[in-house]
């Protein structure tokens, strides 16, 4: 009986078997996985998949017939697709969208007449059975063959140091004579979550934010943002856009799936990468988010009436597009396990040091600014002195009286050329600013607080000078002329005002070691940059300088700029972060994209342990939520402020500093910095473990020595699990257990 | 198309889809970088001359609301939105053939697609486009496609249907298409039909047609005399083109709690520009149907928005309680707020699908302080919440228009602690200043606030205050003065000055203006003229312009200096002068004149000089009088203009030797000259102008190709 039993058994788990195999042929590379990450990996291997590289972490696993892989987590054993699954039965994706399903790589590419057109890695190469798949160390290599040769691009996928890396090699890309490529998306339907899925995707948007799977927002546009800002030489971005404190400096993404996760870092071409996401039921029925990368660019140029487009043109071979996949579990598999994730790995390379800093509040202080003035019909600059040298000390006495103690001043608007217009080289002190008895050596002397002289412009200038000519030195555009920027004005959208020149790569190393000679001459202990840690362009000047190649530049002179300087810098890019003392500006909230559900303090959390960071200017914020989101994100206040009555700076260019009397930001700084201070000597400047929503509107962030800080923007007081209350509007700190 | 020949089957079918759906890709990638394009500050006003100046945040966008999350689908095309008093938010979801009710209290939304008719029968919407409530549980629906406005409760029951008025406007082949609506506290209906330009339906709360209420007017402005003129010369099809001048119909109606109502009326563009011929017509009617604002008669700010206002396509408005009225633009999806006497509170908004900007907004109305904004290009709703300043300048804005100033100078004073640019924060100060007594600190904030006029009276008060307390001192020195003045005549009248050839002409100068006719007489025939004399009565002409500029009182302009180009100044009355001397050097030897171009130049230089001289000395008196006075100053300057005429009259007798009405003859001729001589050069100068933007392409072109194969 038994044996009948075992037999109908295994006749039964044979044909179970068979059946499945017949499915899987029918559906080819789609198989039906949708319980356990056990059972997809062992019905992949039947369908195709075999092993081909692993460490103790990871296992990669590889379907020679079509490219795909999946990677395996050792630790919780989840698999994680390189493309989407059961495509097939997306009943959203349409045409283009549903062969993209299933590619590791999407192009979007100008033929010889300048024609956009667009391909992918399946439908253009694996369809037809034009690729190529080698081995390598640990990993594979595809070549594909798109439409005949319209493009060859190979791509390696490797499993090293526990991570799995996804190199696209551009360098080695190969595309049709007369044929321009865009734009390529690497692994646009990587570790997609299906509407079955629960989970979130994670963009560096700001301070970092999330995109809940599956919240209906069709109809609402995909989130895209280029990495470390837009390209400024870009006719079509505006100057408001490049100088969006919003925008992404961290070259990162990750997504939370089933409560495994992935945390990718860009690692090569970050330069060229936009972060793109795209929530469930818009055109697929997945909700993806993945980095695709502007190679070359191109620039409508109008003669008369005639318009013509203009492509860039490969001069040498492009930098590779490298991908890190972190691959997180258990309780690592949140967006603060990415952050801290991300915080290792930048202390590891150096990045970052492990520093546990005092708190501070953070003054910009103002010290001129210019205004055209006119007599008997002649315009003259003039600089009207809104803090001088002797005045900063009466700004710091007054924060004394009020309790504030050893501030950061960031002094800005104090440099003769900068306040010209011209790009700043010397260093040299405006005479307007500087009167009376104050020199920047007492400053930088005082024991008061800590002076940070700031430079905002290196890069650009509006006037020439015996260095930067306005027709030698700019910037040119594809059509190789100089390139300019002005005001556009928001309501008619026409251009004015005086146009901004951006120094040519040749320029840039000699003019920011210039700087660092000036520093080193003028003794600046501390120097505070602005543009340098943000701005990256290209220059189609004698030889085509990418965005890469402009950070290469800025990196190697920061590097020998931070040699005797200390530096600050203003909401930096993640590679002037190596060099940073202090940091402002960090956003404390996402750009406010109709897609991000929450706003998390990613980046906060990153910098936490390691650098103080300071808020954005909280000039006109309302100051209660203020201080809970100072607190929230472990920030420092931070407020911009000048001597001189307000109604200086009416009906200048400077409007924007209007609200900025000292007394009044000063008294508005005080009514917050002692709660900031306490709280912040609680956690002994220790780096934050986590953060997590309690309740709609209470979150509790964690550091490491055991500190909870908890704040409640809710009406409703909000009671804790040991008995204490939160009330609404307001904090609490305690300590915890672990 | 080659390609597609040459490929199979399959590929074909790849290659299509390709081509459909690479465009939304493609889009889709590069979306970011366009929709950045016209963000500014993030909220804005202008200033007295028109730049665009930052201001602290009104209203932020606190929360969007969209129909998935609500759980009734993602709303389709919503053209209209209108909260009630009830709390509640109609919302017009046109392409799904649906009203939606929203609960903004309990954020929660319900759709009514099925409306029952009184005799039971049920009946489906067809794209409705407007709606509204009257905060007694009745809601009015425009039901556009169907014809009819449906008037139900909350629950889909219909107690009122609305068809085509049976009048003796609506005709056999007009169509009743209602739009917009809008109910008043009566509840009276005012409906908005499309091609109804005689105004807006008025229905009573019955149902019966009343008639029409607030035609828009086609105002016999300059442009519309200007196209008509051009339209004689046009064929047919060029005038098919031009818009017609049949008043628009209200693209927008919205009925405040006072019972004044909005109306939106759009303008035309000007063809292949982004321009408009006029700004949109914004009216708020009372219940006479008179309209009550306007934008162009509003304060300064107001007037530079009208200039700017034609980039704009206003699309809907609503009015508070307070009497703030909000405007939305779908053209750059901008919002802008005024005070119940138009001035600019904010400009805010923008495009793009962050909270706070907007791909196609469609409709705006408030309700509690909060603004609610629908966005018909992604079916969402934007809530907008006031500020900490937001609350600030309404309050201060509602205290200072009940005329409560003394009130309002603390609420001014910390709205400058956010915004040091507003003007009507200082002109708020100002006048509460002024009511207090403080005219002279006053005076210092209207010249911040920039207005003249009630610098104007601070500064009469404060002159009384001053003649009152130094009145004496004044009276004593002028009679030193007097004194002085005699004594100095005394010893100069015993002066006797050296004879060279500069003291020769100046005093034959200063005789000619004592005495014109003796003057230049004997200058004629001492050959007394001097052409370096002539320069200096020119440079002082010149200068005119700019120290009228520079010095006149405050009370009178607030004049921006930094508008004034010196060189432009310059050339121009050069110019004038010198076109003048041709011109009659040209026409007085037609009619036998005698003067040389020398002496025409010389001469009439001289006889600008009263005139000239009468000027200074108003802009100097400007700064001693006030407004009401200014009479006495224009009178010098009339004076100065007829002595100098004079002069002219005297250098044609004696230079040219013209006698009585040939020197009439003379003048005239060269002011046609002069004419002639304008039109000549504005010929000459487009044909440069021409020629020279002809050689830069080439140049240009040129040069391109150079640049590109340089390498």
């Amino acid at each position: 009986m038994k044996k009948y039993l075992l037999f109908i058994k295994r006749i039964m788990s044979f044909s179970l078997c068979g059946v499945l195999f017949i499915l899987c042929c029918i559906s080819k590379q789609t198989f039906s996985a949708e319980e356990t990450a056990v059972s997809v990996s062992s019905v992949a291997e039947t369908a195709g998949y075999q092993r081909i590289a692993g460490d103790n972490n990871l296992e990669l696993y590889l379907n020679t017939e079509t490219s795909d892989f999946y990677v395996k987590n050792l630790s919780d054993g989840y698999v994680w697709n390189s493309t989407a699954i059961n495509s097939g039965e997306d009943p959203f994706a349409a045409g283009i969208y549903r062969t993209e399903l299933n590619s590791l790589v999407s192009v979007v590419y100008y033929d010889e007449a300048g024609v956009q057109d667009y391909l992918n890695s399946y439908s253009s190469s694996v369809m037809d059975g034009n690729f190529k798949i080698e081995t390598i160390n640990n990993g594979f290599r595809v070549i594909y063959d798109m439409d005949d040769g319209i493009l060859q691009l190979p791509v390696e996928v490797s499993i090293k140091e526990g991570s799995l890396i996804v190199k696209v090699l551009t360098s080695q890309m190969k595309a049709a004579e007369g044929y321009t490529i865009g734009s390529i998306s690497v692994l646009p339907y990587f570790a997609v979550g299906k509407s079955t899925d629960e989970g979130y995707l994670f963009v560096p948007d700001g301070c970092g934010g999330l995109i809940s799977f599956n919240d209906d927002k069709s109809g609402i546009a995909a989130y895209q943002k280029r990495v470390y800002g837009e390209n400024i030489t870009n006719e079509d971005t505006s100057l408001e856009a490049l100088e969006d404190d919003t925008s992404v400096t961290l070259p990162v993404y990750g997504i939370r799936k089933n409560g495994s996760a992935m945390l990718c870092v860009i690692e090569e071409g970050a330069s060229l990468a936009s972060i793109n996401a795209n929530g469930a039921g818009n055109t697929t029925s997945y909700n993806q988010v993945y980095a695709s990368y502007s190679l070359y660019d191109y620039m409508e140029y109008s003669i008369s009436a005639n318009s013509k487009t203009i492509f860039e043109e490969p001069d040498g071979s492009l930098c590779d597009l490298t991908e890190r996949f972190y691959f997180l579990s258990g309780g690592e598999a949140d967006y603060s396990g990415m952050a801290r994730r991300l915080r290792e790995s930048l202390i590891e390379n150096g990045t970052l040091n492990e520093h546990r800093a005092q708190a501070a509040a953070y003054m910009t202080v103002w010290g001129g600014i210019t205004v055209k003035r006119s007599f008997f019909g002649i315009l003259t600059d003039r600089v009207i002195p809104l803090t001088s040298t002797d005045e900063i000390g009466k700004i710091t006495d007054y924060a004394k009286q009020l309790g504030i103690e050893s501030p950061v001043v960031r002094f800005m608007g104090w440099n003769a050329q900068e306040l010209k217009g011209k790009a700043a080289t010397d260093l040299k002190v405006s005479g307007a600013v500087e009167n009376g008895k104050t020199s920047f050596e007492d400053l930088a002397a005082s024991k008061d607080f800590t002076f940070v002289p700031t430079v905002e412009t290196l890069l650009s200038y509006t006037k020439g000078n015996h260095i930067f000519s306005r027709f030698t030195t700019p910037a040119l555009n594809l059509s190789k002329v100089a390139f300019t920027r002005k005001k556009v004005s928001p309501t008619t959208v026409l251009e004015y005002g005086k146009a901004t020149y951006f120094l040519n790569a040749g320029h840039i190393e000699k003019h920011l070691s210039k700087i660092s000679s000036a520093a080193e001459k003028r003794g600046f202990t501390y120097l505070g940059l602005s543009d340098a840690g943000r701005y990256l362009y290209e220059d189609f000047g004698k030889s085509t300088m990418k965005r890469y190649d402009m950070q290469d530049i800025v990196v190697n002179s920061l590097d020998s700029l931070a040699e005797n300087t200390r530096l600050l810098f203003d909401n930096p890019n993640l590679y002037a972060l190596k060099y940073a003392d202090e940091v402002v500006n960090i956003p404390m909230r996402t750009g406010g994209h109709l897609l991000l559900d929450r706003e998390v303090p990613f980046y906060q959390i990153l910098l936490s342990g390691c650098m103080r960071y300071a808020s954005t200017e909280l000039n006109y914020e309302n100051i209660d939520t203020a201080l809970l989101k100072i607190l929230e994100t472990g920030s420092m206040p931070h407020y911009f402020m000048y001597y001189a009555s307000e109604s200086a700076v009416k009906n200048t260019e400077y409007s924007e500093l209007c609200g900025g009397f000292y007394e009044k930001c000063l008294n508005n700084l005080a009514k917050i910095y002692p709660a900031v201070k306490e709280v912040f000597d609680r956690t002994e400047g220790s780096a934050i473990k986590s953060h997590s929503c309690l309740d709609e509107g209470v979150y509790m962030t964690l550091y490491e020595n055991g500190t909870a800080v908890y704040v409640n923007y809710s009406a409703g007081d909000y009671a804790l699990e040991n008995g204490a209350a939160i009330p609404a509007g307001g904090y609490r700190t305690e300590v915890t257990a672990d | 198309m080659e390609k597609v020949r040459s490929m199979s089957a399959p590929k074909q079918l790849i290659f299509l889809l390709r081509v459909t759906a690479a465009a939304a890709i493609i889009a889709s990638l590069f979306s970011g970088v366009a929709a950045k394009a016209d963000t500014g500050y993030s909220t804005y006003t202008y200033s007295n001359t028109g730049e665009i100046v930052f201001s602290p945040d009104l209203y932020s966008a606190e929360t969007v609301i969209s129909g998935g999350e609500l759980g009734i689908g993602t709303l389709s095309s919503p053209a209209d939105l209108a909260a009630d008093d009830s709390g509640c938010l109609y919302i017009a979801d046109t392409s799904n053939n649906r009203i939606v009710v929203y609960d903004t209290e309990t954020a929660s939304a319900r759709s009514i697609s099925d409306f029952m008719m009184p005799d039971g029968s049920v009946t489906a919407l067809k794209e409705p486009q407007g709606i509204c409530g009257d905060g007694n549980g009745h809601i009015f629906i425009c039901d556009t496609g169907n014809n009819r406005v449906l008037c139900t409760d909350t629950d889909g029951k219909v107690f009122m249907e609305i068809l085509k008025p049976d009048s003796r406007y609506f005709t056999d082949g007009i169509e009743f298409i209602p739009k917009r609506i809008a109910v008043d506290s009566a509840g009276n209906i005012y409906v908005s039909a499309i091609g109804a330009y005689q105004g807006l339906s008025l229905f009573s709360p019955e149902g019966e047609f009343l008639g029409f209420y607030g035609a828009e007017e086609v105002e016999a402005t300059a442009d519309v005399l200007k196209d008509y003129v051009w339209k004689q010369f046009m064929t047919e099809e060029q005038r098919n083109i031009m818009a017609s001048y049949v008043p628009p119909e209200a693209c927008n109606i919205y009925s405040s709690s006072r019972d004044f109502i909005l109306t939106i009326a759009n303008s035309y563009y000007i063809p292949n520009t982004t321009e408009k011929s006029e700004m949109d017509s914004i009216r708020l009617l009372n219940p006479k149907g008179v309209n009550t604002i306007s934008i162009d008669t509003a304060s300064n700010p107001g007037k530079v928005i009208a200039a700017d206002a034609k980039y704009l396509n206003f699309v809907a408005g609503c009015v508070d309680s307070e009497g703030f009225i909000t405007l939305l633009d779908n053209s750059k999806n901008k919002i802008f707020q005024f005070d119940s006497e138009m001035n600019l509170l904010g400009v805010f908004g923008g495009s793009g699908s962050e909270a706070g900007s907007f791909i196609t907004p469609s409709d705006i109305d408030t309700f509690d302080g909060k603004l609610y904004v629908l966005d018909s290009g992604n079916g969402t709703v934007t809530v907008y919440e006031e500020t900490d300043y937001g609350v600030l300048i309404h309050n201060a804005l509602v205290v200072y228009n009940t005329a409560a100033q003394t009130e309002a100078i603390d609420l001014w004073r910390q709205v400058l602690n956010y915004n040091s640019n507003y003007d009507l924060a200082y002109v708020g100060i100002g006048r509460a200043l002024m009511n207090s007594g403080d005219a002279e600190e006053a005076m210092s904030y209207f010249e911040l606030g920039h207005d003249s006029a009630l610098y104007n009276e601070a500064f009469s008060i404060y002159r009384t205050e001053v003649i009152r307390t130094y009145g004496i001192f004044a009276v004593v020195a002028v009679l030193v003065f007097a004194a002085a003045a005699i004594l100095l005549k005394r010893r100069r009248a015993a002066l006797s000055l050296p004879q060279n050839r500069v003291t020769v002409s100046l005093s034959a100068l200063a005789q000619s203006v004592r005495h014109p006719f003796l003057g230049f007489e004997r200058m004629r025939y001492k050959k007394t003229l001097s052409f370096g004399l002539s320069l200096v009565c020119l440079a002082l002409f010149m200068f005119l312009n700019l120290f009228r500029i520079q010095f006149t009182g405050k009370q009178f302009d607030m004049l921006n200096i930094n508008e004034i180009n010196l060189l432009w100044e310059m050339f121009g009355s050069l110019l004038i002068l010198l076109i003048w001397t041709v011109s009659n050097w040209c026409f007085s030897v037609l009619i036998e004149g005698k003067a040389t171009f020398r002496e025409i130049w010389i001469t009439s230089s001289y006889c600008l000089l009263p005139y000239t001289v009468a000027c200074y000395i108003k802009v100097i008196l400007s700064n001693f009088i006030v407004r009401q006075e200014e009479f006495f100053a224009s009178c010098i300057v009339i004076v100065g203009i007829i002595w100098s005429l004079t002069m002219l009259i005297a250098a044609f007798s004696y230079f040219h030797e013209f006698e009585g009405m040939q020197i009439f003859k003379a003048m005239l001729l060269t002011l046609l000259g002069m004419a002639i001589i304008a039109i000549l050069i504005f010929v000459v100068y487009m044909l440069v102008q021409q020629l020279v933007s002809t050689i830069l392409v080439v140049f240009n072109e040129l040069l391109f190709g150079i640049r590109t194969n340089w390498r």
